[in-house]
């Protein structure tokens, strides 16, 4: 029988909608994918003695990852040094591991590990949720918040996992979608045991399904006010209403009159606009004037007229601090096109290694501040040791090729959180004694990944390093070569 | 003045730019009357093409423009014509429509595979190390020069073909009048396909030219063209001179706006819009002489089922939902629920595209607007609802009195316009603190309508009522008026019909529904953004529909549940990020072949099985007659 294109245009149709149909049980292919880049597969490291390094401190900064612990057979005792910040110095943590081991390869402490303690928990593994915005109308754009969490499970696994059982993580994505990231919320919630590292721009979708289930821990960076609420929710980053007050004292004093002169753009977009409303505050609260502050959509492709506006608005310097890599490198692209000798200073998401080379040699003298260390530079690395450690996990878990982005630094270190917390919480730790645990934790700072910030009382940090482009990287400059400067106060606008 | 005269030139530039990408789709559109909606897509393709050679594999800058302008592009475009373009002659507007919107997605979905969007490329500026042009205080750089004098010499150029080459003249020929220019020994197909290689390069050259301008971005370059469209309406989709020139007063409208609204005012707030604007308030004013008309419905009216017969279906489907609401997981009836929630959208584009051939492309403003008034003010409440329907019947009319002579592409253009200016100047401004807003669930006091199982249940009991609605419509008088206004208005106004009038109800009607199933939609997420209601989804929209069919609540079902089930098939796909963009992509293009879709073929499937067993259609009335019936009716009375 002869098939007409009409029925076989149907057929597509009905192939597509009954491809679509398929079993959710089919969701172990999102575990296969992840074992994949992982190179893990279901089996897991011997041991070979060493451990992870347990919680150190009690009120201020969680010691960090140990990693000469002997595999003895109860818990650690913590990090030896580990310390409170208070927001105020460097606030490392602990950096000797502890010296009893709870896993490390090592069989399960005395008495067995509790076995199936909660949901997502067996003897021999939990099971972590992520749900990350990977495919969409653009893809692959939180995808470093995957792999920074699996590589940094990846790396508490090779050291034997955490009292015997191995951490595994079911991937959701939620393709840049409020119905999908909802959606997978509810599959992964009755699964597993602790949502860690996830991020999205609709996160306050699957908040809804987080606040119908209150028990279940969240580490996640959290962007909606709805998920920022959430009592269950911890973030390696607060945000915070306002803005952080120690660069622009330090840029009021550097720029002197220029700090009255401030021209700025800001993404006319989701969280864009509030989030400038309040750095205005702050840089108010500082003595500064922005003079000149254009919304920009995602037509705008190019800036010129934009920076024409500024210098007949008589603009001396730029502070933005709401723009990606690729529009800040469109900005700085603009700027240096028409001779502007102002100074330049982005904000955390100019430092971008996309940004580096759209802007090509526009960027050389631009400066930016941030709360995190250098994560893809090696001159940070060779200091810092979590940084070494950041790119050597995620470059194992996913290739040479990795993103090594912000969302990779907070998947790791949200997963640094939630480890430390459950190493704490003890071998037969349910959801609630986690969570019971996180609400101690004031301090964090992933081992000097990130600016120390208080993710139990939702506080943003106040530390910071201020890079400049220089020679095609970027370098620290007026900032401790290993730690951050913890000069100034949060401004929290009315 | 130094700033005007600096925001002047940089007008010019942006208006070249414009121009260039408006030139190629006036030119595809003047020989084969269709308006080219992957513009954008082929010219963001060829500018990667053009990257890949020249930088990724280290071709000379010679041999990859030749290898992407001459080859490349010419033999994509007329591929693109033999396959896609070349079947749809006759075909209605919106299916036009919906098969260059899905080249887009595909090839979006392909540059995404191919390309992927992460990672930074930078196409490097022709002329990069030249001194830039110093005008008063405003540095030129030799690639914007170069934009200025290639938008100049290509529509020179184009003016001299168009009027002094055989060839030129055959293309103007073909467009005026195929069969006429046949005769006299000029293949109309060969023509039109020589005009779609020669579109495919002018995109390909206004990509490699303005990706250093505005960087080597899948998204950016493809949406890039639509501020063109205005341009190219302004010269009529005809005259390329004229063209010209409106890009070039649109640019500088553009630039003035940026140099000179004040800040924090509502001027600043319509500045992104402002092409939008501009191309709607063009199309109002275009003379109507010049309009083109054409048809949007399916090229076969089905079977109306009756009243009886419509209650029976009903009730076994909101039987079929309470079933399903108590065996389906909790993320699984997110998904139905929204499934169900689309469907009574698509319902509302039945009545208004299907049924009355009135093509909108702002439907998702009308869903928008409902989520809004619910979040707002309605606080879950059936009064919420009302103020939902309210709201959007009120933009609905709004659109329909500013569009009341419009017909076909012009219609579809000035509701892209006003979708897409809503988009930058409402949505993205107003949608609460942070972007987003809350949305309460509908609430029905008697009635438990929170959890996913309750609410799932009642967004399959509202479509089947709306179906019921829809179909009563359909068979009632308005539904005979509406056939006929989507037939020939001309006639339909003889006959003493208002057609203004009757335009305007069956848009309030369809925007008030598209409003009911905004508080729907809203509720279901509980959060919604701007995102939600991108012009672009509004073009997904009809083309689910077509998918589904385009006047049956058959399609309408259909087309949602595929639309709210694509992303699931994604997310069980996670090697291919751009799994959903390739296959709806390819449904799109696939459904070209089938202008009935899935409900045409279900209805046609009923219409066999009843002549087997020797029955009359359920429902017979004038108004299901096919348009081939309606043809032969009015040549009988001539």
């Amino acid at each position: 029988m002869r098939i007409s294109r009409k029925h076989a245009a149907v057929a597509v149709a009905v192939l597509l909608t009954l491809t679509a149909c398929g079993s959710r049980a089919d969701s172990t292919l999102r575990q296969q994918a992840a074992r994949a880049a992982l190179g893990t597969g279901n089996g897991g490291g011997t041991g070979s003695g060493t451990t992870t390094g347990v919680v150190g401190g009690t009120s201020g900064a969680v010691g960090t990852s140990g990693t000469t612990g002997t595999g003895g057979s109860t818990t650690g005792t913590g990090g030896t040094s580990g310390t409170a910040t208070g927001g105020s110095t460097t606030g490392t943590g602990g950096t000797t591991g502890g010296t009893g081991g709870a896993t490390g390869g090592a069989p399960a402490p005395v008495g067995g590990n509790g076995g199936a303690t909660d949901v997502g928990v067996t003897a021999d593994s939990i099971t972590l949720g992520n749900v990350a915005d990977m495919g969409g109308p653009v893809p692959g754009l939180f995808e470093g918040a995957v792999i920074g969490t699996q590589a940094y499970i990846a790396k508490v696994n090779s050291e034997g996992g955490v009292y015997g059982r191995k951490l595994k993580l079911k991937v959701g994505d939620g393709q840049l979608d409020c119905s999908r990231n909802r959606a997978e919320t509810a599959d992964l919630a009755p699964k597993v045991f602790a949502f860690v590292g996830s991020f999205s721009l609709f996160d306050d979708c699957g908040a809804d399904v987080l606040k119908a289930n209150p028990g279940i821990p969240d580490l996640h960076g959290a962007l909606g006010p709805k998920s920022q609420a959430l009592a269950s929710n911890f973030s390696v980053a607060p945000l915070g209403k306002g803005w952080r007050t120690g660069p622009l004292n330090y840029y009021k004093t550097k720029y002197g009159a220029k700090f009255q002169k401030i021209g700025a753009i800001y993404a006319n977009v989701g969280t864009g606009p509030s989030l400038w409303r309040n750095t205005v505050s702050a840089i108010e609260s500082t003595g500064g004037k922005v003079v000149s502050e254009h919304p920009y959509g995602a037509t705008d492709t190019d800036f010129t007229s934009t920076v024409v506006r500024m210098r007949n608005d008589g603009v001396q310097m730029i502070y933005i601090n709401t723009t990606d890599g690729a529009t800040t490198a469109r900005f700085v692209n603009a700027a240096r096109s028409q001779n502007v000798d102002w100074p330049i200073i982005f904000g955390a998401t100019a430092y971008d290694q996309n940004f580096l080379k759209q802007a090509g040699a526009n960027a050389e003298g631009v400066y930016n501040d941030q709360q995190f260390a250098q994560f893809f530079n090696t001159d940070d690395a060779g200091k810092i040791k979590a940084v070494a450690e950041f790119q050597k996990w995620t470059t194992a878990a996913a290739g040479p090729k990795a993103t090594k982005d912000l969302f990779a630094a907070y998947g790791w270190a949200s997963a640094q959180l939630f480890v430390q917390a459950l190493t704490k919480a003890g071998p037969k730790a349910t959801r609630a004694d986690v969570m019971k645990v996180l609400k101690t934790v004031t301090s964090f700072d992933a081992d000097g990944l990130l600016a120390p910030a208080n993710p139990a009382g939702k506080k943003p940090g106040t530390c910071w390093i201020l890079n400049v482009v220089k020679n095609g990287k970027f370098v620290r400059v007026d900032t401790p070569t290993d730690k951050f400067r913890c000069d100034g106060s949060y401004h929290y606008a009315s | 003045m130094t700033t005007f005269l600096a925001l002047t030139t940089l007008g010019i530039v942006v208006g070249c730019i414009y121009g260039l990408t408006a030139t190629g789709l006036v030119v595809t559109y003047t020989t084969s009357g269709i308006f080219n909606f992957a513009h954008g897509a082929i010219g963001m393709m060829g500018a990667f093409t053009y990257w890949q050679l020249s930088v990724a594999w280290g071709w000379p800058v010679w041999l990859s423009l030749v290898a992407v302008l001459l080859v490349g592009a010419p033999v994509f475009g007329a591929v693109v014509e033999r396959v896609l373009i070349r079947p749809l002659h006759g075909s209605s507007v919106d299916l036009t429509i919906v098969i260059t919107l899905g080249l887009l997605l595909f090839l979006i979905g392909l540059a995404n595979v191919l390309w992927k969007p992460t990672e930074a490329r930078v196409l490097p500026a022709f002329f990069a190390g030249a001194t830039p042009l110093q005008i008063g205080s405003l540095s030129v750089s030799i690639n914007q020069v170069l934009v200025v004098v290639v938008a100049i010499v290509v529509a020179v150029g184009l003016r001299v073909m168009f009027s002094r080459t055989r060839v030129g003249i055959a293309m103007r020929g073909v467009v005026d009048d195929p069969d006429l220019a046949a005769m006299t020994g000029v293949s109309p197909a060969r023509i039109q396909q020589l005009s779609w290689a020669l579109g495919s390069s002018l995109a390909a050259l206004a990509g490699i030219l303005l990706a250093p301008l505005v960087t080597l971005n899948i998204l950016t370059l493809t949406l890039l063209v639509i501020n063109g469209y205005a341009a190219a309406l302004f010269g009529r989709l005809k005259s390329l001179p004229r063209t010209a020139v409106g890009a070039i007063i649109l640019g500088l409208l553009v630039n003035y706006a940026k140099g000179y609204t004040p800040a924090g005012g509502l001027l600043e707030q319509l500045q992104p819009a402002i092409p939008m604007i501009f191309l709607f308030f063009l199309l109002i004013w275009i003379p109507a002489a010049r309009l083109r008309t054409s048809s949007a419905a399916g090229t076969a009216a089905p079977t109306v089922p009756g009243l009886r017969q419509s209650v029976l279906v009903g009730a076994a489907l909101v039987l079929l939902a309470v079933v399903l609401s108590q065996t389906l997981s909790a993320p699984n009836l997110l998904i139905g629920g929204r499934a169900f929630i689309l469907a009574i959208t698509l319902l509302s584009l039945v009545l208004l595209t299907g049924y009355s051939g009135q093509v909108s492309l702002c439907h998702l403003t009308f869903v928008g607007l409902g989520s809004y008034a619910m979040g707002t003010w309605g606080g879950g409440s059936l009064v919420g609802v009302v103020f939902a329907v309210l709201l959007s019947v009120l933009a609905g009319c709004l659109v329909a009195a500013f569009t009341s002579r419009l017909r076909g592409l012009y219609l579809a253009l000035a509701t892209f316009a006003f979708a897409k200016a809503m988009d930058e100047a409402f949505f993205l401004r107003e949608l609460g603190e942070g972007g987003t807003l809350t949305v309460q669930r509908l609430q029905i006091p008697g009635v438990a309508t929170e959890s996913d199982a309750a609410y799932f249940l009642l967004s399959a009991v509202i479509f089947t009522a709306a179906a019921i609605g829809v179909l009563a419509i359909r068979r009632g008088r308005f539904g005979r008026q509406l056939t006929a206004l989507s037939d020939s208005p001309a006639a339909c106004a003889t006959l003493g019909v208002n057609t203004n009038v009757t335009k305007l109800v069956v848009f309030a009607c369809s925007a008030g529904l598209a409003g009911l199933s905004g508080a729907l939609f809203g509720g279901l997420q509980g959060t919604v953004s701007a995102l939600d209601f991108n012009v672009l989804g509004s073009l997904s929209l009809l083309l689910a529909l077509r998918i589904g069919g385009v006047n049956t609540i058959t399609g309408a079902l259909f087309g949602a549940t595929c639309f709210a089930l694509f992303p699931t098939l994604q997310s069980h796909v996670p090697a291919n990020l751009q799994l959903a963009y390739l296959l709806t992509g390819l449904a799109a293009v696939s459904i070209g072949r089938d202008p009935d879709g899935f409900g045409g073929q279900v209805s046609k499937l009923g219409a066999r099985l009843r002549a087997v067993r020797g029955t009359p259609p359920s429902a017979p009335s004038p108004s299901t007659a096919s348009r081939p019936e309606l043809e032969e009716a009015r040549l009988v009375h001539s």
